[in-house]
């Protein structure tokens, strides 16, 4: 009944319901046709019964009628009464031979019949005698009428047989058919019971294949929604609703968990990814810092200084006050630079520097180098990354200044107010083409520029996000600029504003 | 900042000190330049024993200026062709001189096998101090895989006021 395959596993709910409702329903139709028509037949049979009851009465009654006739004529010769007997005659035979095709109940009442039969012959030949012998006025007309009369009593007493015999008959049928009505009413009883009882468990086996199924899908939902998405699936019977719903409730089960285990998939690849990020960032972190060290390691600052200082006391004993002063913008730029290059540095100290290694290029360039710096900005307060400024001020003296005979001129200038800073470095030098000066920036950018310019750019970005501006300009013969522009990041305190 | 742009700045000082004719100066500078110079090709690859004596002299000479240092290798002409890892006796001086004042730095052969070598290091009237123990330490463990290399094994031993740094090739060898 609940396979797949069969008819009841392939219908929807409203065929089964309408399929069973329709079955009740015939049954209880059934049941109650087989009980009319059996009481129908019952009925027909005491009808039967009773007509036989009131034939043999009706024959009685008007052989009793035809005798009563017949003896006032003999008595009283009323001519009206001969004629009643006359027409009851053949009346009285007509209801006998209706009577005995009815009344032939058993053995006995065939052999009344036959007694009343030739009773009746009888009586009506006597009768006849009777009657000739009164119409001749004969007095033996007496003695026939006694004759008659005697027949009369046997046929009475015939017909009164015949009564019993088809009463009893009529009881014993009867009481069969008693006791048939009696099973008949317990087979009803019984029916409508099997009916009921049908009924009450297709009910309760209906609502269950419904109920339990749905029970099933609102407990596994609510696990789902609670997150718990390893519940089983639904186990599906026949290709109902409720079967649809299951299959459904599967599909989509099946679809989140393997949605669920995407984004876990993905959010693990990107823990991954995130942990390799950080695994490569600590990496280059570290690469930095052993580069940094090893450079240390290598050039040894606390030798180099110590170096230093005794070649400075050295060249104060000779009273090389320029080479004193050289050795000292060294010391200042060797320190500058031996910093780490990760920390930021107020922009005041990235000015003094850049204006030390100035005063190192001018004892090498002497007067062909010129410069001026012009800061308008709260250099104290302004934080920038270290070392943006000397190797833009670098290139400009390699490539701009040194290539010409004559020099040229530096000029570095900040200005900006507490949004943005901006700052030019100038040179009046050889200069290149504009598009040569694009290209340059375009390959800095790129990271396959030179170091100087590169290394700026780089942590320019790092610095500020991508929010800073570079711009090259440049014109054959009359010099470069470089202009940064970068958000203004004071210290904490400062009051951010530029003077 | 690299070695090369420190060359070029000494280079430029001992320049200036040549035009203003301090003399000693410009020499303290080409010393310092020509230190940076034999720096420049890294620590632990094979070196002739002479360039690295060389490089010690020039150390000593950086630092006799600060007291009564000096320098001795008397006895190694011989042996100047022998090859050393780079910076084994050049590097360990200079942490040894951030911590105290050096009096005397001598080069020799010794020990047993007469192939080893030594370099002592006495002190200025002072004990070994910490620090320094420390920083002998820590460059016998830096440099021990670089001699390993090169045949040799690298010891250290403390003294009260002298620090010992042996390069032992009979023992590298085995």
């Amino acid at each position: 009944m609940t396979g797949d395959g069969g008819l009841w596993g392939r219908m929807n709910i409203r065929d089964k319901l309408l399929s069973f409702y329709a079955a009740m329903i015939i049954c209880i139709i059934g049941i109650n046709v087989s009980m009319s028509l059996t009481a129908f037949r019952y009925i027909r049979v005491f009808d039967d019964k009773l007509t036989v009851y009131f034939d043999i009465q009706e024959f009685r009654m008007l052989l009793d009628e035809n005798h009563s006739s017949l003896e006032r004529f003999l008595r009283e010769r009323i001519a009206n009464e001969e004629q009643h007997y006359l027409d009851g005659v053949p009346t009285l035979w007509q209801r006998y031979t209706r009577m005995s095709r009815r009344a032939a109940a058993n053995q006995e009442a065939r052999f009344q019949l036959r007694a009343i039969e030739r009773g009746l012959n009888e009586y009506f030949l006597r009768a006849g005698r009777a009657m000739r012998l009164r119409d001749e006025e004969q007095d033996a007309y007496y003695q026939a009428f006694l004759d008659t009369l005697r027949v009369y009593e046997y046929v009475m007493g015939y017909t009164d047989q015949l009564l019993n015999a088809n009463l009893n008959e009529g009881n014993r049928t009867y009481g069969i058919l008693a006791a048939r009505a009696a099973s008949v009413r317990m087979i009803s009883f019984v029916s409508l019971a099997v009916v009921g009882a049908a009924f009450i468990l297709f009910g309760l086996f209906f609502s269950n294949s419904v109920s339990r199924p749905i029970h099933k899908l609102a407990e596994l939902s609510s696990r789902i929604a609670a997150g718990d998405l390893a519940v089983g699936l639904m186990p599906i019977n026949g290709s109902d609703e409720v079967a649809v719903l299951s299959r459904s409730f599967n599909e989509m089960s099946r679809s989140i968990r393997e949605m669920v285990e995407d984004l876990k998939e993905k959010a693990e690849l990107e823990r991954k990814l995130h942990e390799e990020e950080i695994a490569l960032e600590r990496m280059q972190r570290s690469l930095e810092e052993a580069r940094f060290m090893g450079l240390q390691a290598q050039i040894n600052p606390h030798f180099l200084f110590n170096a230093l200082n005794t070649i400075s006391r050295t060249a104060q004993f000779e009273h090389a006050d320029g080479t004193s002063g050289l050795i000292k913008s060294l010391a200042t730029l060797f320190r500058y630079h031996l910093r780490d290059p990760r920390k930021s540095v107020s922009f005041s100290e990235e000015l003094m520097i850049l204006e030390e290694y100035l005063s190192i290029q001018r004892y090498r360039y002497g007067e062909r180098l010129r410069y001026s710096v012009n800061c308008a900005v709260p250099a104290d307060e302004l934080q920038v990354p270290a070392f943006i400024l000397q190797p833009l001020v670098e290139n400009a003296v390699k490539y701009g200044i040194e290539p010409e005979e004559e020099g040229g001129e530096i000029q570095v200038e900040a200005v900006g107010d507490r949004e943005r800073t901006r700052v030019s470095i100038s040179d009046t030098g050889r200069g290149m083409r504009q598009h040569e000066a694009d290209e340059i920036l375009k390959a800095a950018r790129e990271g396959r520029g030179g170091i100087g310019i590169t290394n700026v750019l780089e942590r320019l970005n790092l610095y500020y996000g991508g929010r800073e501006r570079v711009e090259f300009l440049s014109e054959p013969g009359r010099g470069s600029t470089v202009i940064l522009s970068f958000p203004s990041r004071y210290s904490e305190g400062s009051l951010c504003s530029p003077s | 900042m690299e070695t090369e742009e420190i060359l070029q700045d000494l280079n430029a000082l001992a320049c200036k000190a040549a035009l203003e004719g301090a003399r000693e100066t410009r020499q303290l500078a080409a010393l310092l330049a020509e230190e940076y110079r034999y720096r420049r090709d890294g620590a632990g690859a094979p070196v002739e024993l002479a360039r690295e004596a060389a490089a010690l002299e020039r150390l000593a000479r950086l630092e006799r200026l600060k007291g009564r240092s000096s320098f001795d290798w008397n006895g190694l002409e011989g042996s100047a062709a022998q090859l050393v890892p780079r910076g084994i006796f050049s590097r360990f001086i200079p942490p040894l001189t951030d911590a105290g004042r050096i009096r005397t730095v001598r080069l020799s052969r010794g020990g047993a096998s007469s192939g080893e070598l030594r370099l002592v290091v006495a002190l200025d009237g002072r004990s070994v101090s910490r620090i320094m123990e420390e920083a002998t330490t820590e460059f016998v463990a830096r440099f021990a895989p670089l001699c390993a290399e090169l045949g040799f094994a690298l010891r250290c031993s403390v003294e009260t006021e002298e620090l010992t740094l042996i390069l032992d090739p009979g023992e590298g060898r085995s």
